[in-house]
Order: structure tokens, then C-alpha cells, then sequence
């Protein structure tokens, strides 16, 4: 399996008198000691990523295609790509893959934009004081810790079971992250920062938006990124109730039916969207606080 | 008088209840112009003096005064340099040192055109686009001296702060201070615990010790002024006279601290 050259690399000097050394040894690496860092592409972990997600369709293709696993409960992939392909152009259940997700992203974005604006003032009251402190973290502590199934039905008798409801329960798991994040952020500001704003003659609000928000920020950034995670772990739940659209109401009408190759389609769906806006997220986040990786 | 204080006491409340009492009886009257360094053992004070001063620490017992002002707060009329930078990493360093001037609503090409000169004053001339994580400590702090000299500050606080950097660049330092207090005349209150960087800068020398702390020694110094002459320098510290004020110096912390 081991080439040879790292054998007599390694184990020559140990054997062989030093006298007995030809001059020039191979050049190879030595213990401890690594080559120059060179960038190459494509990286090597992107290369070990890649290769493991195909060997998995592989996997996946030579189980179904064996008839190992029944088509019932694992369609083959080409069967999934297919009926994808079919989702957008023809549609399922009266609307188009585009109108599921259109539908599916409005909600994740309301609920997004809806935690941002109570979230992060509500961070920064706990960050700033006793009494936001005392009386906010108790609700966040209890808000965490409940899934959303939980308190879907209570939200359904409290707001019905129009597009509020969803937008609600999705931006209820949403918003824990972005408070805990953002009160973090603000307390962990160095007080040095704060004095010298203050000793050049900062008011109270100008040392919140021009030195704690900006400190604050990467943090912030951080909790977001964890929120949109837990929103779309909850858009599925979300769109339990009365919907007629949507990536989540779409997995779970084919699964009434049976149609796997559509539910494994949504799933291939909600994984593609977290990962390129994931992957947005962080290209704004180079732009916005890319100061904060310098360090 | 630039800056007078009154019989400053500071008291902070311990864990268990009682108040431990960490400056006492502090009387000092500082005139324009003057290099007082307050010179210190860890834990005697200096800096919870300094940030009384400063206005971080209102409750104090007491009264302190710039220019006849009763300090209650902290305010653009005392110039702070800490021992951290506290540069704000998303600005540059124009960014940084204009920071005074635009909280006081100035527009950016006044900022920028005299950021660019305090810039200059301390060396810097050039490097204002670079932000603070492209410039070394020893550059960063004198960004961090340039935004406190911008808003021209009737006096100058400066918290040890040379003690984060290397001893080359720190002697590199205190020249750059005293070129500074020259060329700008300012009042400046500087702290530290080191005595030859005590005694090459000051123009006054203030020794704090005990607990509560206590002012042993407040004389005069002449190496400061001294070593601004021409071809002197750094170099007045290997003189006798200095040695045997450092001496004096030493033993007049020990005492003052059994």
C-alpha cells in the first residue's frame, strides 16, 4: 500500500552508517515538517467533500437500482432528479417547484426580517440592562427550549391558520438565536472601547450606534446565521396547517401519497436553498464585519 | 491651573459588604504645560486616580477640576491613550482618529485633512487607509495618541500606555511622547510603573503608594525637559544623575508600600 520512498526516507539513517549516506537523499519531507503551503485548486477538503457526497448517490443509486431497498421507500436517484425536473416545469398539487419555494422563501424571509426587528433591540436590552436583563431573559429561556410542534396548535388558536400563523411560528424559533447572539454581542464590548468614545464626548447614543452595534455586529451576524437554520427546520411544521403552497406542504401531501421520489425531491430542495443562502449569509458577512476575521 | 484636585478619596464596595478604600487625601494641582508622571507599584491606585480624573469613576469623594470645571463625567476636554489601543477594528485609522470629531458632527473632509495632520505629529503620515489589524502595536497606539490629540484636549490622560509593547519600541515610544508634549505644548498626566520611564519623561514626578493609596513623593524632574536637548536623548539615562534618581525613587516605592 506505502510507496517506498517514505520507508527508506524514515528509516535510513537509522539503519546506515552516516558515512555510508549517499549525498544527495531524497528530498522527500521529513517528520514534523511540512511543504510550503501552496494554494492549490481545487482544495483538498473540497476534493475529500465532493468525493464523499458522490460515493453516497453512488450508494444510493446501486441500492435501488439492486432492488436492495424497495422504490416504495428509496427511488433511485435518477427517478428523484426526473421527477424534480417535472415538479418545475409541470408542478405538483396545482403549483409549480418555483411557487412552492417563492411561497416557502416569502415566509423563511418574513419570519427572518420579523426576528431581526425584535430580536436585536430585545438583545440589546438584555445586554444593557438590569431590568431588560430581568425581565426578557426568563421569556427567551423558556422560548428555546420548546420545538415548534409544540406550540403550533396554540399559535393556530391564538392567530388562525392564514399565512400569520406561519410566518409566526417560524419566526418564534428564530428568534431565541438572534436575542442570545445579540445581548452577548453587546456585553462582551471592552470597556476600553466604550471610554474612549465616551472620553471624546460621545452621548449615550452615539456610543450605542457608533461603537456597540459595530462591535456587536459579527456576533449578531453569528445568530442570524443560526436562525435561518432553525427556520427552516421549521418551515416543514409551519406548513402543516392549511397550506396550499409551499416546499414543506409539498413533502407532506406526497407523503400522503406516497409519491417518496417528490418528498426526497423537497428535501434535496430545502438542503440546496439553506446552502446557497448559508453561503450568501457569509459573503455578507465578509463584506459587512470582515475586520472581525482579521483579528 | 489646568487640572486641581481636592482631597480625592475613591471607595468601591467589596463583595462581602464593607468598602475597601483604594485612594486617600490626594491633593495635587497641576499647571499648563507640565509632564506629571504618576508613578506607582500594581494595585496602588494610579489608574482608578487617573480614571477619576478622566470621569469613568464618578463617585469619588472630593473634587476634581479642569480648568475650573468640576469633573462629574467624561467629556472631549481630557484626552485619554489606554493600555489597550481600543482602536475600532472596522474603521481605518483616518476613520479612527477623526472618531472625536465626527461625533462632533464635523464634515468628512475636515475630518480626514486633520486626522491627516495628527497623523503626521505622530509619525504616521501616509498610513491613514490602513486599518488597525495592517499596523504593529507600536503604530496602533500612536493612532490611538493621535485620536485623543484631535479633539485638543486641554489635558492629556495617559494610562500606562506603553505597557503592552516590546522594550525597543517602548523606548521608540517616549521619545515620540516627549516630541509630542513639545511640539504641542500639551498638559499631560501619564501613569506608569516603570521608574526610568518615569524619570525620562516627566517634568514632574508624583509616587503613589500604599493601600489607600497615598501621594510619598510629588518633586520636580528635569531629565524630561533635559533629554529634548539637541544630541541628548535616551542617552541621559545612563548619567549619574539619573541613576541616583532612580534610586531615591525605588527606595521611596518600597517604603511607601510597607
Amino acid at each position: 500500500m506505502s510507496s517506498p520512498v517514505p520507508v527508506s526516507d524514515f528509516a535510513l539513517p537509522l539503519l546506515v552508517p552516516a558515512e555510508g549516506l549517499p549525498r544527495d537523499l531524497p528530498q522527500g519531507r521529513t517528520p514534523g515538517m511540512r511543504a510550503p503551503r501552496q494554494r492549490r485548486w481545487p482544495p483538498l477538503r473540497l476534493v475529500i467533500s465532493l468525493a464523499t457526497i458522490a460515493g453516497l448517490v453512488a450508494l444510493w443509486w446501486a441500492a435501488s437500482a439492486t432492488g436492495l431497498v424497495s422504490k416504495l421507500f428509496l427511488p433511485s436517484p435518477a427517478v428523484v432528479v426526473e421527477r424534480l425536473g417535472r415538479i418545475a416545469s409541470e408542478g405538483f398539487v396545482d403549483a409549480t417547484l418555483a411557487q412552492h419555494l417563492g411561497a416557502s422563501l416569502a415566509r423563511v424571509f418574513a419570519a427572518l426580517v420579523a426576528s431581526l426587528a425584535i430580536g436585536i433591540p430585545a438583545g440589546f436590552a438584555i445586554g444593557l440592562s438590569t431590568l431588560g436583563r430581568g425581565m426578557l431573559d426568563p421569556i427567551v429561556e423558556f422560548l428555546r427550549p420548546i420545538p415548534p410542534l409544540a406550540y403550533l396548535p396554540l399559535v393556530v388558536i391564538w392567530a388562525g391558520i392564514g399565512e400569520t400563523t406561519k410566518v409566526l411560528v417560524i419566526a418564534l424559533a428564530m428568534l431565541p438565536p438572534i436575542i442570545i447572539a445579540t445581548s452577548t454581542g453587546v456585553r462582551g464590548v471592552a470597556r476600553d472601547r466604550l471610554n474612549v468614545a465616551r472620553a471624546l464626548g460621545a452621548t449615550r447614543w452615539q456610543v450605542l450606534r457608533l461603537v456597540v452595534l459595530p462591535s456587536a455586529l459579527p456576533s449578531i451576524f453569528t445568530g442570524t446565521r443560526i436562525a435561518l437554520g432553525a427556520g427552516w427546520s421549521t418551515l416543514v411544521a409551519a406548513e402543516l396547517v392549511a397550506a396550499t403552497r409551499g416546499v414543506g406542504f409539498m413533502i407532506q401531501s406526497a407523503a400522503n401519497f406516497l409519491a417518496t421520489d417528490v418528498v426526497v425531491a423537497g428535501i434535496l430542495v430545502i438542503a440546496g436553498v439553506a446552502f446557497a443562502l448559508e453561503f450568501a449569509i457569509r459573503l455578507l458577512e465578509r463584506w459587512l464585519v470582515g475586520w472581525a476575521m482579521q483579528a | 491651573m489646568k487640572l486641581t484636585i481636592d482631597g480625592l478619596a475613591v471607595r468601591f464596595p467589596t463583595p462581602d459588604g464593607g468598602t475597601a478604600t483604594i485612594l486617600e487625601n490626594i491633593s495635587l494641582a497641576v499647571p499648563a504645560g507640565e509632564l506629571v508622571v504618576l508613578l506607582g507599584a500594581s494595585g496602588c491606585g494610579k489608574s482608578t486616580l487617573l480614571n477619576a480624573v478622566a470621569g469613568f469613576n464618578p463617585a469619588y469623594d472630593g473634587a476634581i477640576r479642569v480648568e475650573g470645571r468640576l469633573v462629574r463625567a467624561p467629556g472631549a476636554d481630557r484626552g485619554v491613550v489606554l493600555q489597550t489601543d481600543a482602536l475600532y477594528p472596522w474603521l481605518n485609522a483616518w476613520e479612527n482618529v477623526g472618531f472625536g470629531l465626527r461625533i462632533k458632527g464635523l464634515p468628512q473632509r475636515e475630518r480626514d485633512a486633520r486626522a491627516e495632520q495628527a497623523l503626521a505629529l505622530v509619525g504616521l503620515a501616509g498610513k491613514g487607509d490602513h486599518s488597525s489589524w495592517q499596523l504593529s502595536g507600536g503604530q496602533r497606539q500612536r493612532v490611538s495618541l493621535a485620536r485623543a490629540l484631535v479633539a485638543d484636549p486641554e489635558i492629556l490622560l495617559m494610562d500606562e500606555p506603553l505597557g503592552a509593547l516590546d522594550a525597543l519600541t517602548r523606548e521608540q515610544m517616549q521619545d515620540l511622547v516627549l516630541d509630542v508634549w513639545r511640539r504641542t505644548g500639551k498638559t499631560i498626566l501619564f501613569v506608569t510603573h516603570g521608574l526610568d520611564e518615569a524619570l525620562y519623561l516627566a517634568t514632574r514626578v508624583i509616587v503613589l503608594a500604599g493601600r489607600p493609596g497615598r501621594i510619598v513623593v510629588d518633586e520636580p524632574s528635569s531629565f524630561g525637559r533635559r533629554s529634548l536637548a539637541p544630541g541628548v536623548g535616551a542617552s541621559i539615562k545612563s548619567t549619574p544623575d539619573f541613576a541616583a534618581a532612580r534610586e531615591r525613587l525605588r527606595a521611596a516605592l518600597f517604603e511607601g508600600a510597607a
